[in-house]
């Protein structure tokens, strides 16, 4: 079973509506007892990081999901969902992320792109696996790419991580939930096979 | 550029306009959705065209019926008035909320909303009349109420606000096919700092093809075009090579 870390607020109904499509049980949830019993975990998107940390905190869940990667749980994070995984945004002064990964999620100036957000579909590269698919990206904030990246996509010559992974965390920047049939196979991946 | 199948709702139908105006209806709006899904559309817009105008709650039962089978990314607006509604409309199946008359009418909702489901989730719809050479003339309830504000001066606001995105709908194009308002994308999508999505006027190729190498158009929104011309999505993506 899947567990999806329930915020408050966000797209987690897209996503389970995804998660229903490809026929995997999941739970929204933001239950201690639910986390523990799952075998996955998703941290869902769409969101402001402060928003959310603060809602993990109010749910008196953030110190408990700060050591979440412990165990053998796959767990995935979406677009806001992977930002938290990672020491801070500039999204939020105010509140650390879960600090599972080391780094520090940036926000796209006028410089670096045309308009801001970045939305569209982009083809990633760079893992040598079997993703090298079109996904659907929605983002104002960015981690640049660095050695837990696995695949990336370059606008205006920067070069954006689309998936990063550290043991048995995962996280894109991409929406699966909103990518089609490709997208529905990534998530079918997570579900059934070891990333 | 994205091709954005829009679908104009008044409950229970798909429904199309001219001029924001005269309402024909064309039946099931979720075939329609799922047909332009399946054939590729890089998002779907969902408006409830009456909801603000008869002051009337979002449909949030109605919507989640409509997006259960969709996984492209979905954008919803109609009626959206408070934080509340924005999040149950996330939780009825959208990925961005769209918010036209309620944002003119009290601005600092579009930052109470951004501050919670992000910044990149809003919207702003803006739709249009033109009063003379290069200017514009902003109307809310879905075409109905003149406001007296010039789009560029809000257009500069909402850079200031920050939003996610702009729909901006020149309500003299809408529904006639003749084209978009060429000078309206162009000046929008030169001054605004997030994207935007052009809409009113397609009725051919060539006018999708103008916004696509005149302006800096992020996206189009194509109804009567799909609708009743019948054109299907991914056609129209291969002839202007998006695919």
């Amino acid at each position: 079973m899947i567990a999806i870390i329930d915020y408050g607020f966000g797209n987690k109904k897209s996503l389970s509506l995804a998660l229903r499509e490809i026929g995997v049980p999941f739970k929204v949830t933001d239950k201690k007892k639910d986390i523990d019993e799952a075998s996955h975990i998703i941290f869902p998107g769409v969101g402001d990081f402060g928003s959310a940390i603060f809602s993990l905190k109010k749910k008196k869940i953030f110190n408990y999901l700060k050591k979440i990667n412990k165990g053998k749980k796959q767990i995935l994070g979406i677009c806001l969902g992977m930002h938290l995984f990672f020491e801070s945004s500039e999204e939020s002064t105010n509140h650390k992320g879960l600090s599972l990964i080391k780094g520090k999620i940036k926000k796209f100036t006028k410089k670096d792109i045309i308009k801001i957000p970045n939305i569209g579909w982009y083809k990633i590269k760079g893992n040598k696996k079997k993703f090298n698919k079109k996904f659907y990206f929605l983002h104002s904030y960015f981690l640049d790419k660095n050695k837990n990246t696995i695949s990336y996509i370059t606008r205006n010559k920067m070069n954006i991580s689309a998936i990063v992974k550290k043991k048995n965390l995962t996280g894109v920047q991409f929406h699966p939930e909103r990518s089609g049939i490709d997208g529905l196979e990534f998530l079918k991946n997570f579900y059934y096979n070891e990333f | 550029m994205r091709i954005i199948p829009r679908i104009d709702i008044k409950k229970p139908n798909l429904i199309k306009s001219i001029h924001l105006e005269g309402l024909k209806k064309l039946g099931n709006p979720a075939k329609f959705l799922e047909k332009y899904f399946q054939e590729g559309a890089d998002e779907l817009l969902i408006i409830d065209c009456v909801a603000s105008l008869y002051d009337q709650k979002p449909k949030f039962k109605f919507l989640n019926e409509l997006t259960k089978n969709i996984f492209c990314p979905i954008t919803i607006g109609g009626g959206i008035k408070t934080l509340d509604d924005a999040i149950k409309i996330l939780n009825s199946g959208a990925d961005k909320i769209a918010i036209n008359s309620e944002a003119v009418k009290n601005p600092k909702i579009i930052k109470k909303i951004s501050d919670i489901i992000g910044v990149q989730s809003v919207v702003v719809s803006i739709e249009v009349k033109k009063r003379e050479k290069n200017i514009w003339e902003v109307f809310i309830e879905n075409g109905r109420e003149p406001t007296g504000i010039n789009v560029y001066n809000w257009v500069e606001k909402l850079n200031s606000i920050g939003c996610g995105e702009i729909l901006i709908t020149s309500i003299d194009q809408e529904g006639t096919g003749k084209g978009f308002d060429i000078d309206l994308c162009k000046n929008i999508s030169n001054i605004a700092n997030c994207p935007v999505i052009s809409s009113g006027g397609a009725g051919d190729i060539l006018h999708i093809k103008n916004i696509k190498t005149q302006t800096k158009t992020s996206g189009v929104a194509l109804s009567k075009f799909l609708h009743i011309q019948g054109n299907n999505v991914s056609n129209i993506k291969k002839q202007l090579k998006l695919s």
